[in-house]
């Protein structure tokens, strides 16, 4: 049967933001796949070069509008490095309650954009309905439903409001009841498994080679996570465990990137509360924090969706000279021949679904 | 784990029954998880981030929060004061019983992204942002707000002390400061004073005049470089606040009573 392309995208149900990807089809069997990007460029590095280094922080919300905090607190690391500002205990511990809270919303959308794409379009009302609690959780302090501007360069906008510990604590234990609905609704769900079991495998080595990270890491049973490997705030003292999917059938493949990802909302879960229970008193804001600043540093940190980093060159004014983001989704989506390869067209919305992708950050 | 074992009738029609059908009753008789937008509408917390609001009392027109906005939606603007706001003023009447400086923040609310910088950063606290949200605009021109839409009034201020947000202050290169004084003229919250100078300058009828040097207060100052913005010879350049208290330029006590 003679091969064709076939474009699905910059508009498509599949594609979860604008971009376009091309199959090459033998019938009903993809033989190779070409991601096209730029849709969605907003050229974030050079705006970020003409403004100053504490204004920077609200293009870095807009770079993943579910995961706006994490690539905040990213910025604000690598600036924090660059200045050698030292960020007060409480604001760490802040800071990752913060994270975990937005990597539990992050994980929700995700879920929720995930469902309809299978067909299971009351899979996003549940998982949206959740996802509502943890953004309400979020802007009580920062005062925004989705872009924070909330942590700062040397610490966070603002202490804790008062009795924000018990909302989060009563939020977190509904939210253990939904799990368990969870796993009812999709978890055992024979259609569920049938569109995600064995389709889109990578092995781990392969993923490792194209620069995967993250929770479509983890997927494949490596144990990675930058919030262990290479610690940051308050996460080494802190007791987790990086949840990985252990080898056996269905190893590599949609659901256990799914399976990943509700694991580590379990273990938000669990971080949060030791936060809470170990949390000191004291300010919320380095003491001083210069505006201008020389010399280069770059800082990464674990994203909802893999591995962010963020290179900063200072030239002693108050705007960066140069700002790079490495973005975890780019390479991920950049990989997806290898992993398309095989499968028919009717699965592409299941597997490019599963990797999480956000076209904010990966075309900047 | 659940998921690794087989899948049974009761995992495909009973489990998610359960679960669909306590949604049900939930959503139905009980509380809906949505609000009816127009008619109820959901209470925002007290951080929200809304429409600004300025208190004029307050505001000594620095220009800070222009200078921070990172979108330049909010421009100072010369505005008219009445004898009344000017006697209600702040600044003019506490800190150093002078006018206060006529100039106010309008914002162009098309352009707004709501970051909150402006309120983070005014030295006075007169940027405040409230809860008020239905922005919304039949034309662009419509969103534009001017500045005396955005006062209020508090009927009792409280005495906040300036703040350096900024974390820099002005620092004078004496060899080409030309006494000018327009930064005294310009310094909203007037910390500056013209003294005597380094420099003696011989004038063409052959008298010598002292060049005055301005001196600055560091403890008011806020920071807002308009000192260096105005500056004619370029004199003047920002340094942060370590740096500037240690150059041993003014003595606190010395222009306090100025």
């Amino acid at each position: 049967m003679a091969e064709m392309w076939i474009s699905m995208g910059p508009q498509h149900p599949m594609t979860h933001g604008l971009w376009t990807l091309k199959v090459k089809v033998d019938g009903e069997t993809i033989v190779d796949a070409d991601p096209e990007l730029g849709y969605l460029h907003r050229s974030v590095e050079k705006m970020g070069e003409r403004r100053k280094y504490f204004m920077n922080t609200t293009l870095t919300d807009r770079l993943c509008y579910a995961s706006s905090t994490t690539w905040t607190h990213c910025y604000a690391l690598s600036v924090e490095e660059l200045m050698g500002v030292e960020v007060p205990q409480r604001a760490q511990y802040i800071r990752t309650i913060m994270l975990e809270l937005q990597r539990l919303a992050s994980h929700l959308m995700w879920a929720g954009a995930y469902m309809p794409d299978l067909g299971h379009i009351t899979g996003a009302l549940y998982f949206w309905r959740d996802r509502e609690l943890f953004l309400n959780l979020l802007e009580l302090p920062s005062g925004s439903r989705l872009l924070y501007n909330y942590i700062r360069i040397g610490g966070v906008k603002r202490d804790l409001p008062d009795g924000f510990e018990e909302k989060t604590e009563r939020i977190l234990k509904l939210f253990e009841q939904r799990l368990d609905e969870y796993a009812d609704l999709f978890e055992n769900s024979k259609i569920f498994r049938m569109r995600t079991e064995d389709v889109g495998n990578f092995t781990a080595s392969q993923a490792m080679n194209l620069g995967i990270t993250g929770p479509n890491l983890r997927g494949c049973g490596t144990k990675f996570d930058l919030r262990k490997q290479d610690s940051y705030e308050i996460y080494d003292e802190i007791d987790w465990e990086i949840q990985t999917r252990e080898a056996g059938p269905g190893y590599g493949d949609c659901f256990s990137r799914y399976m990943v990802r509700i694991d580590e909302m379990k273990e938000s879960v669990k971080i949060i509360r030791e936060c809470f229970k170990k949390m000191p008193a004291g300010p919320t804001m380095a003491s001083k924090v210069p505006i201008r600043a020389s010399g280069d540093a770059f800082r990464r940190t674990e994203d909802s969706r893999g591995e962010a980093l963020m290179y900063l060159v200072g030239d002693g004014s108050d705007r960066p000279y140069r700002w790079k983001i490495k973005s975890p989704m780019f390479t991920t989506i950049s990989a997806c021949p290898h992993y398309l390869k095989g499968y028919k067209v009717a699965d592409i919305p299941s597997i490019m679904g599963s990797i999480d992708i956000c076209i904010g950050e990966t075309d900047k | 784990m659940s998921s690794d074992r087989d899948i049974g009738i009761m995992d495909i029609i009973v489990n998610p029954m359960k679960v669909t059908l306590k949604q049900f009753f939930k959503s139905t008789f009980g509380k809906p998880t949505t609000v009816m937008y127009p008619l109820e509408k959901r209470a925002p917390p007290p951080t929200y981030r809304g429409m600004n609001a300025v208190i004029w009392d307050l505001c000594i027109g620095c220009g800070i929060c222009g200078e921070v906005c990172p979108n330049k939606c909010l421009k100072m603007k010369p505005t008219e004061l009445s004898d009344e706001e000017q006697d209600r003023a702040w600044y003019g009447s506490h800190v150093a019983k002078r006018k206060s400086k006529a100039e106010r923040p309008a914002i162009n609310f098309g352009h707004c992204m709501f970051c909150g910088f402006c309120e983070d950063y005014c030295p006075t606290g007169a940027m405040t942002m409230t809860d008020f949200y239905e922005l919304a605009d039949t034309s662009r021109e419509g969103l534009i707000y001017p500045a005396r839409s955005m006062k209020v009034d508090l009927p009792e201020l409280p005495q906040l002390p300036l703040t350096n947000y900024m974390m820099e202050s002005p620092i004078l290169n004496s060899e080409t400061c030309i006494g000018c004084s327009k930064c005294v003229d310009n310094c909203p919250t007037n910390c500056i004073i013209m003294d005597e100078g380094v420099i003696n300058k011989e004038l063409k009828n052959g008298t010598v005049r002292n060049v005055e040097n301005p001196y600055f207060d560091y403890t008011i100052c806020i920071g807002c470089s308009t000192c260096v913005k105005v500056c004619p010879a370029d004199c003047l350049h920002m340094e942060p606040i370590s740096n500037s208290s240690s150059s041993g330029l003014t003595e606190e006590g010395e222009v306090t009573e100025a």
